[in-house]
């Protein structure tokens, strides 16, 4: 069986990845191609997997390496899983655009890389790449699965589900650690051991819809008042115990990225905001220069003493892979099509709810309707997702801005004139990363 | 046949449905039977409508008049059709409240009796009466048509459709005069005669999806042309004609409506939009006062005509009623339940679309998906209309400051803080106009 990985320069999400598979046994003797446009990234990781197939696989699986354009028909051919990890346009130039941008209209992100106009034009980048995959895997794969991994996750699985012919889930592991994350922060470690859940929603606006402790009883009334009263002090969650308060439900993803899913706390009008949801401005590049910054080191501790070793992480993927080829059924929390799934959210929507995955492949599960204010804040998200991914496969930029006047931040924040300013400003800056729009 | 007119001391407007019935040889030899719970305005409606039976009428029809609360299930017994134009807490002192408060946190309103904050409290002290109302006719009409004109339509109508038993229709004159008022003001008149549109949408934001000249050549692309040659300069629907510009689409409400029902023309800090889109902020005040100030002279002149004499008016209601007890079908613009009629607006919401009348009732015609964008315009506007509905109907405070929270207009001008605290000061300063809310 082969396994290819785009992106794999991805080092450290790469080795969690396949190092998991490894930990697999109908999965560890697989062919894994690792396929990057990096050749000094794509080396590391080559080394890294190399030395983990030794440590802890017997050197069962087959590793190659798949450098650059010209090789990624061959890496793609014949594979069962595809796994997608690719960043296009990476920190330097594209992430620095998205934010320094935006910022001389006034509009200041945290993240930027799932909604708002950071996000927007990092799916508008990522979607050409997705769609020459998509023409490669119908070509040399037509039958794999891709599982991608790369943000904005809800606007890229959706273009992919939509406009390809490709089999496609979105997947995050915000899903898995979502209520244990809760729980833990409020003290409450005593419920984890047997816990239930239901999980729904959009990508990184997933609702904890419900949550029980191993008897059964609802653990929401005790959440609630310790959310509350845990937010009169600061803390590193406070956005999101602010929608337990006024929206009734924690969610998926962390405080600093629901920070900019709504026009609630990043106030060009109330600036005092910030500081009392204690909001990380500029939170991800600041991420992504630790991260470049700290990597040598960090490849020379996993590599030193040649005992580098690897446990199976939760990341869905390796349990997908497995389940589709033993037929044992798991439980994921994937992104796919809304078809019927949530009621009360649009049909071209890409939800996140509990999948059926087995050999017949995933079966996403019946929700119903969210509640009337989860299911208002996940449409102010998805209307600026369908937006771009409609700029994306026509082209025209009037798309680009209504997706901006759409986002719920930046259209509150701007003018339509300086929406449309900012857009054409990153469409200039992006120049080279971006197909061109008329 | 009897019809019931509620709210009858709306003159003008009980005197327009009332003759345009009395025109309608089906309609004509009714029982008219007026509704109000102002003896005042109740008996100016009797004086105005008698001596419309005589002038144009041979008082064939029969005009009975019911005060009060008291009278209410005799004025409702046995009518075949109910219409509604009510309005509850008046100008004074409700409407006042309406806009005053929010000026003091900084919200600014033209109309406020659609969405926005004044929309909503305008539901909240409506639903309590249209209950009431529906419990009345459960018992002595059951099988009626309610016929509502009131305000916030979207709202009153899909309460009723959603949480009573009665049939309901929603109606508005905007639909008709939709591509009339553009193609009047951008010198189209000569494409006027045999033009043929679709309009579908929600009330006060429904979308001239199409309309073409009587050689079913489309108009679209010269009223774009001039609509956007239009704005360079002041005029009094400039935020509508950058709709056609932004947006690509003419809607049915006026500028100075649409420019409070999305967060992109009334705001703090781009305060010269005001200016140059021209918007008529406070605007409805004026209206009430100048209506009340003018009332008394427009009385004794109605009833100084010597000869009485009447044009058919475009209002649905007299076709609506002659075409069920007929059964020659008509076509309608009317406000129904989302019965998988506009596919990506939710299913709970009320919706504007082409509706054929005939014997069997109103039938909604499918419309199928909108353009993006303008679905999304519609759905910022409908999670705060099924949000006030969940708190009229469930008399939870949450579901008002959530809907307040997701209107485009105060939830991007306001902090969560404040706009909890401006409904809080509205629910003290409406008391007595609203139910407790816990």
């Amino acid at each position: 069986m082969k396994i290819t990985f785009m992106g794999a320069g991805s080092t450290v999400f790469a080795r969690n990845v396949i190092g998991d598979a490894m930990c697999t046994p109908v999965l560890r003797e697989s062919t894994f191609a690792l396929y990057d446009i990096d050749p000094k990234r794509l080396e590391d990781s080559k080394i890294i997997l190399e030395a983990i197939n030794r440590n802890i696989n017997e050197s069962r699986a087959k590793i190659e390496t798949y450098l650059g354009v010209e090789n990624r028909k061959d890496a793609l051919r014949g594979a069962s899983f595809v796994v997608n990890a690719i960043q296009v346009g990476l920190y330097d130039p594209c992430t620095i655009i998205d934010f320094e941008v935006p910022k001389k209209y006034g509009l200041r992100q945290t993240i930027a890389d799932t909604l708002g106009i950071g996000g927007i034009f990092r799916a508008l980048r990522t979607i050409p790449v997705l769609e020459d995959f998509a023409n490669d895997m119908a070509e040399v794969c037509p039958d794999c699965w891709f599982l991608n991994y790369t943000n904005p996750m809800a606007m890229l699985s959706g273009y992919m589900q939509r406009y390809t012919p490709i089999k496609t889930i979105g997947l995050c592991h915000s899903v898995q650690s979502c209520s244990s994350g809760l729980l833990k922060k409020l003290g409450m470690e005593d419920k984890l051991e047997g816990r239930k859940e239901l999980i729904a929603g959009i990508n990184h606006m997933g609702w904890l819809l419900e949550l029980r402790d191993k008897d059964g009883n609802d653990l929401y009334p005790e959440i609630r008042k310790r959310a509350k009263e845990m937010n009169l002090t600061k803390h590193g969650d406070m956005v999101r115990f602010d929608y337990i308060d006024k929206f009734g439900y924690y969610c998926t993803e962390s405080s600093e990225h629901n920070a900019e899913y709504n026009k609630f706390y990043i106030k060009s009008k109330y600036p005092e905001l910030i500081e009392r949801f204690n909001i990380p401005l500029d939170e991800y590049p600041r991420r992504c220069v630790n991260q470049i910054e700290g990597w040598e080191a960090e490849r020379n501790s996993i590599l030193a003493d040649g005992k580098i070793t690897h446990e199976r992480s939760h990341e869905y993927a390796s349990y997908i892979m497995e389940a589709m080829v033993t037929n044992i059924p798991y439980k994921i929390g994937g992104n796919v099509l809304n078809t019927g799934l949530i009621d009360n959210l649009p049909k071209e929507a890409c939800v996140e709810v509990p999948c059926l995955v087995d050999g017949q492949g995933i079966t996403p599960c019946h929700v119903g309707k969210l509640p009337v204010q989860l299911a208002a804040m996940n449409s102010s998200n998805i209307f600026p997702q369908l937006l771009t991914i409609e700029a994306a496969v026509t082209k025209k930029k009037e798309y680009i801005y209504q997706a901006a006047m759409m986002d719920p931040h930046t259209g509150s924040e701007l003018s339509i004139d300086d929406i449309i300013s900012l857009c054409d400003d990153l469409i200039e800056a992006h120049t080279g990363w971006l197909p061109e729009y008329h | 046949m009897k019809i019931t007119f509620m709210g009858a001391g709306s003159s003008v407007f009980a005197r327009k449905i009332i003759s345009d019935c009395m025109l309608v040889p089906s309609l004509c030899e009714s029982t008219f039977a007026l509704y109000d719970i102002d003896p005042k305005r109740l008996e100016e409606s009797k004086l105005i409508i008698d001596a419309v039976n005589k002038g144009i009428n041979e008082s064939r029809a029969k005009i009975e008049t019911y005060l009060g609360v008291e009278k209410r299930k005799d004025a409702l017994r046995g009518a075949t059709f109910v219409i509604n134009a009510i309005q509850v807490g008046g100008y004074d002192p409700c409407t006042i409240t309406d806009f005053e408060i929010p000026k003091k946190y900084g919200i600014q309103q033209t109309i406020g009796d659609t969405l926005g904050i004044g929309g909503i409290f305008r539901a909240l002290r409506t639903i309590p009466v249209l209950e009431e109302f529906a419990n009345d006719m459960a018992e002595v009409c059951p099988d009626c048509l309610f016929l509502n004109y009131t305000n916030p339509m979207a709202m009153l109508t899909g309460y009723m459709l959603r949480y009573t038993p009665i049939k309901t229709v929603g109606l508005c004159h905007s639909v008709q005069g939709c591509s009339l008022a553009v193609m009047n003001r951008l010198g189209l008149e000569d494409k006027l005669e045999g033009r043929s549109d679709l309009v579908a949408g929600i009330n006060h934001m429904a979308w001239l999806l199409d309309v073409k000249d009587r050689d079913g050549n489309d108009l679209y692309p010269e009223i774009k042309r001039l609509a956007k040659e239009k704005n360079l300069s002041k005029h009094d629907d400039m935020v509508r004609f950058d709709y056609i510009d932004k947006l690509g689409y003419h809607c049915t409400e006026s500028s100075e409506h649409n420019s409070e029902y999305n967060p992109f023309y009334l705001k703090s800090k781009y305060p010269e939009l005001i200016e140059k889109f021209n918007i008529p902020i406070d605007l409805y005040l004026r209206r009430c006062v100048s209506q009340i100030e003018g009332w008394d002279q427009e009385l004794k002149d109605i009833l100084a005509e010597k000869e009485i004499t009447w044009k058919r008016s475009v209002e649905y209601a007299s076709y609506i009623m002659e075409a069920m007890t007929t059964d020659v079908p008509c076509k309608i613009g009317g406000n129904v339940l989302n019965t998988e009629l506009i596919d990506n607006l939710p299913s709970d919401a009320c919706v504007e679309v082409p509706c054929l009348v005939d014997g069997q009732g109103i039938h909604p015609c499918r419309i199928g998906n909108l353009p993006l964008q303008l679905a999304a315009m519609n759905c910022s506007n409908i999670y705060p209309q099924l949000l006030t509905i969940e708190a009229a109907v469930t008399k939870k405070k949450e579901y008002i400051y959530q809907a307040a929270m997701m209107d485009p207009h105060t939830g991007s001008e306001l902090s969560i803080d404040d706009i909890i605290s401006l409904c809080d000061d509205l629910i003290e300063a409406h008391k007595g106009w609203l139910p407790e809310y816990h």
